[in-house]
């Protein structure tokens, strides 16, 4: 199926579109990537937060809850990012909302994966990119 | 969730399920809007005290960084604050960037703040209900403040305008050029027009500013008999003036309540909220129709390659609506 195609059944079935928030955690600047991910999410027809710079673990799953969002983003820039995945799972779970998908991109080493998979991520990007194909398979994890 | 579990939650004060109960009126689907029309029902009677702030100003006026100043002053002061921001969503995919939040990193973080960014999701007047229905859910929850963001450019800030207490409008001061491209339309609608930025080597300019609104503001005939729109100068960064902006919208409501305008207003919004249901329930009637929606392709399509004009199109559109009214009206 197409992404748009995806995308009208997504808000036929929830009434709304995706809603994405595309969070930078960490100490380091990384406004560029977080905001070409956010403008590729909206282009695609998602409904894009962005959070603001050096956002901790509990401010990410704060605004993700507030904003009622479907799916959390960020980049590992520093390498810090199992982590961060471990951090944002238990706030997500300390706030019943661990409904939440997180979606992690960045250069993440293969043998990490098996770690962040399980500590509550739903989907790995290889890149600080998103494709038409990663996409989709994202919004498989609501159908 | 159960209904009840709804109402229970934002009594509460439970930001998750104000969070959700939002979802629900923001929702296109008429289930979740027969259970969020229930809600606010309930909720409608713990609500009316709040004070209710509408900021509007051109991008890159600096609502967002104001509203941070501005907001965390007011947590300070134990409030609880409550900011509601509309951005317009994309026509050609329909999705949006909502990054207000990008500018409130303090106040994003307060336990007495609550911000909620929502996409305006490319419905005609869509915004109007949904922004009333979330005011009344953050006042039911306990935020005795409520802050909604407009951009200043379309319909938004008079819809904003018509449910809120008291209206802020931002402006920049430039060189020189201070009243072009300003609405005549939006300096009536505000209730104070404050000039941002003025700090550092702007202040001079902020204050030159100031003089040329007041002039602009003296030739219009106020909507009020007990209030004049003053113009103020602030700035969200040395935070000067912040606080003077506070003081008159409290003189402002002070003024409203004794003469017994706001109770007028409050009247006032009531019949603005209703006609505006009415309009959105017409234009909802209207598209899902299926006596219009059979014929309305191929009308479209007809107007577009000048077969039929556009006045013939809309007479038969109209018709076709009246014609199967009793059809789409009544199923349900």
């Amino acid at each position: 199926m197409l992404i748009d195609q995806k995308i009208e059944k997504f808000v036929k079935r929830e009434g709304r579109r995706p809603r994405i928030l595309v969070s930078s955690m960490g100490k380091k600047r990384h406004n560029q990537d977080t905001r070409l991910l956010a403008t590729l999410f909206a282009e695609t027809g998602f409904d894009v937060d962005i959070g603001p710079l050096h956002q901790t673990a509990r401010g990410t799953a704060r605004m993700a809850i507030e904003n009622d969002v479907h799916i959390i983003c960020f980049l590992s820039i520093e390498n810090n990012h199992k982590e961060l995945v471990m951090e944002l799972a238990r706030a997500l779970k300390a706030e019943q909302a661990e409904n939440i998908r997180i979606l992690v991109g960045g250069a993440i080493p293969r043998s990490d994966y098996d770690f962040i998979y399980s500590a509550g991520v739903d989907q790995i990007l290889n890149s600080v990119r998103i494709d038409k194909e990663a996409v989709n398979r994202l919004l498989d994890l609501f159908e | 969730m159960q209904t009840q579990e709804y109402i229970d939650g934002v009594l509460a004060k439970n930001r998750r399920i104000v969070a959700k109960t939002i979802t629900l009126i923001e929702s296109s689907l008429p289930s979740h809007q027969d259970i969020a029309k229930t809600i606010v029902d309930a909720l409608l009677p713990h609500t009316g005290k709040a004070v209710r702030i509408g900021i509007t100003g051109v991008p890159g006026v600096g609502k967002s960084t104001y509203i941070e100043s501005f907001g965390l002053q007011l947590v300070k002061q134990s409030h609880r604050v409550a900011v509601l921001a509309v951005d317009p969503s994309s026509s050609k995919s329909g999705g949006s960037i909502m990054g207000d939040k990008t500018r409130m990193e303090r106040l994003s973080l307060e336990q007495q703040a609550f911000i909620r960014p929502s996409p305006s999701g490319g419905t005609l007047g869509g915004v109007t209900r949904r922004t009333r229905e979330t005011m009344i859910v953050c006042e039911a929850a306990g935020f005795d403040i409520i802050i909604v963001e407009t951009v200043g450019v379309g319909q938004s800030e008079t819809t904003v305008a018509s449910m809120v207490d008291f209206f802020l409008v931002l402006m920049l001061a430039g060189a020189g050029d201070e009243l072009q491209g300003i609405k005549k339309g939006v300096l009536e609608l505000a209730d104070t027009i404050a000039i941002n930025k003025a700090d550092g080597n702007n202040i001079e300019h902020a204050r030159k500013a100031k003089i040329e609104y007041e002039k602009a503001l003296n030739l219009l005939t106020p909507s009020s008999k007990i209030w004049s729109p003053p113009v103020l100068t602030c700035s969200a960064v040395t935070l000067d003036g912040i606080d003077e902006i506070w003081q008159t919208i409290l003189d402002h409501r002070k003024k409203l309540e004794s003469s017994g305008e706001l109770a007028d207003k409050r009247r006032k919004q009531a019949l603005d909220w209703m006609w505006a249901l009415v309009e959105e329930g017409l234009i909802d009637r209207f598209y899902k129709n299926p006596g219009v929606g059979k014929s309305l392709p191929n009308i479209v399509k007809s107007v577009e390659k000048g077969i039929t004009g556009p006045t013939v199109a809309a007479h038969k559109l109209l018709y076709l609506h009246d014609l199967c009214f009793s059809e789409s009206d009544y199923e349900g």
